[in-house]
């Protein structure tokens, strides 16, 4: 994974760094400007999955998104948007995903301000080692059965989403029908 | 600190009836205007059919007779030939309507243009502000794009807010200056308010919950942090909850980049809907299966009792009161 900008952000994250703001170049950290294609072809764009775009400028983020798309367009590319007006800009410039730092934080703080128990336990979700989220692919005597029929419930715990193929549903209703393939989504603290 | 408030208040109340009365006067202003042009048309035309008929017994219509004042009136000074009144009561009787039509007309424009402009420059002075909410409003500090969003939302939720910034937008509620001031935040009814949101650089932040903290216990202030170091100090600082924005922010890429389900489940923009309830009144001393919980709100994922988290709890589970029910809403609800 590439990461443009080493910063409070990004500085958690496991990648190779592209930044100016160090003083010597080490392993990981690659000095030079995400902006020049030579920099980010030597950080290997053209053969890595993932590439972050977190500069903390969204002229340069949806620059270096361009640039990236333009050197492996099967890139994973997500990059973080400080103005609301520039999501469809980096959507267009050839971004996966786009983080908008607004949306993220002032969601958070409208949900402490509402629901304060709901915002400290997805707190904890983020946060927290021991609060974590389980994946069972589904076990095949479960094909075909209604979840209300299954006994899932009471051996695993109560199933929070399904991801089906590239969706993923969020609170299934009892009714919902189990099928091949789906992956089921818990919740365990 | 009541009776400032107070004063307030009664100020902001009596500016509101200033414009009320300015606007109740003009209106009946332009009323009396209307009624008073009618009526002098009525007593010229009336005057007219009598001179014409009675004093100089000559025929005439009612449009004549209209037309008669009308032209005077309004100082048009045009009659049609053989429609002027030529008695010597029909010439004092022109004379004397002359002078009552400027008079009316002349002296009921000044009235109302008058008061008209005066009311302009009023509301050109005081700028049409947006009113302050006075009681369980939420005040933001700091006028961002962190703002802007929590600002849609709480005016879709139907929250009364007010920023605090000099740089606020007119057609927002607002207040300028700074948190940090006492008199300032006195102003966006600090004492009133429910929540207290700081949306500042880290120093001001603390400096901002510092200051709210010192005039009121019961504010629930929220704040974001930018550093670690920050995150500590703005808690030490009196803020209920803090905020730390880049770590968030961080973590969310981290999942998205690395898959994980916490990503799409919890971080995401469209994440799970959480909600929670209180338990109290008849749910007291209930286990969760004989609530039907799932039909009638939605999933249980976890219960908060003392501060503790118990997830997935059986449908054996008794609830107390206090306990607090996290669940995922079902659909029929939402909808």
């Amino acid at each position: 994974m590439i990461i443009c900008g080493y910063n409070e952000i990004t500085k958690k994250l496991n990648g190779k760094f592209i930044d100016t703001s160090f003083d010597e170049e080490k392993e990981n950290f690659i000095w030079g400007n995400p902006e020049d294609p030579e920099i980010l072809k030597r950080a290997g764009v053209e053969d890595e999955e993932i590439i972050i775009v977190a500069t903390g400028d969204d002229n340069r983020n949806i620059y270096i998104t361009l640039l990236a798309r333009t050197l492996n367009p099967w890139i994973n590319i997500g990059v973080i948007i400080k103005k609301h007006e520039n999501v469809d800009k980096a959507y267009k410039a050839g971004a996966n995903n786009v983080l908008v730092e607004s949306e993220l934080i002032g969601r958070e703080i409208l949900t402490s301000l509402l629901s304060p128990k709901a915002a400290e336990l997805i707190n904890s979700v983020m946060f927290s080692e021991n609060v974590n989220i389980y994946a069972l692919e589904l076990p095949l005597r479960y094909l075909n059965r209604k979840l209300k029929n299954t006994d899932i419930r009471r051996r695993v715990g109560t199933v929070i989403a399904i991801k089906r193929g590239k969706d993923i549903i969020k609170n299934p209703s009892p009714e919902t029908v189990l099928k091949k393939g789906d992956i089921l989504i818990f919740f365990k603290g | 600190m009541e009776i400032k408030l107070h004063q307030i208040k009664e100020k902001s109340k009596s500016m509101i009836l200033i414009g009320y009365t300015m606007a109740f006067a003009l209106r009946n202003r332009i009323i009396l205007f209307v009624l008073m042009v009618f009526s002098l048309i009525l007593i010229g035309s009336l005057g007219y059919l009598i001179i014409r008929i009675y004093v100089e017994h000559h025929s005439a219509t009612l449009t004549d007779a209209i037309y008669f004042s009308v032209a005077t009136i309004s100082t048009l000074g045009y009659y049609p030939p053989n429609s002027m009144l030529t008695s010597e009561v029909g010439k004092w009787f022109h004379i004397f309507y002359l002078g009552l039509g400027l008079a009316i007309i002349f002296g009921g424009i000044q009235t109302i243009i008058g008061p008209w402009f005066e009311m302009k420059i009023k509301m050109a002075e005081r700028g049409w502000r947006v009113p302050i909410p006075k009681d369980a409003h939420v005040i933001i500090c700091g006028y961002n794009e962190f703002a802007l969003y929590i600002a849609e939302k709480l005016k879709m939720l139907g929250i009364p807010y007010v920023v605090v910034d000099n740089h606020a937008p007119d057609d927002m509620p607002h207040v300028e200056g700074d948190c940090t001031e006492i008199s300032t935040i006195k102003k966006a009814n600090v004492l009133r308010a429910t929540a207290l949101i700081a949306l500042m650089d880290d120093m001001k932040n603390a400096m901002i919950s510092l200051t709210a903290r010192s005039i009121t216990e019961d504010l629930n202030i929220i704040a974001i942090a930018t550093t670690e170091s920050g995150e500590e100090i703005i808690k030490k600082s009196g803020a209920n909850t803090v905020i730390p924005r880049n770590k968030i922010i961080g973590k969310t890429i981290q999942y998205w980049s690395s898959g994980d389900y916490k990503y799409d489940i919890f971080a995401s923009v469209e994440r799970l809907k959480i909600s929670e309830k209180m338990v109290k009144g008849k749910m007291t001393g209930k286990k969760i299966s004989e609530l039907r919980f799932r039909e009638k709100y939605g999933t249980i994922i976890a219960i908060y009792r003392n501060g503790k988290m118990i997830t997935d709890p059986s449908p054996n589970f008794t609830l107390k009161s206090g306990d607090v029910i996290i669940y995922l809403p079902s659909e029929v609800e939402a909808s």
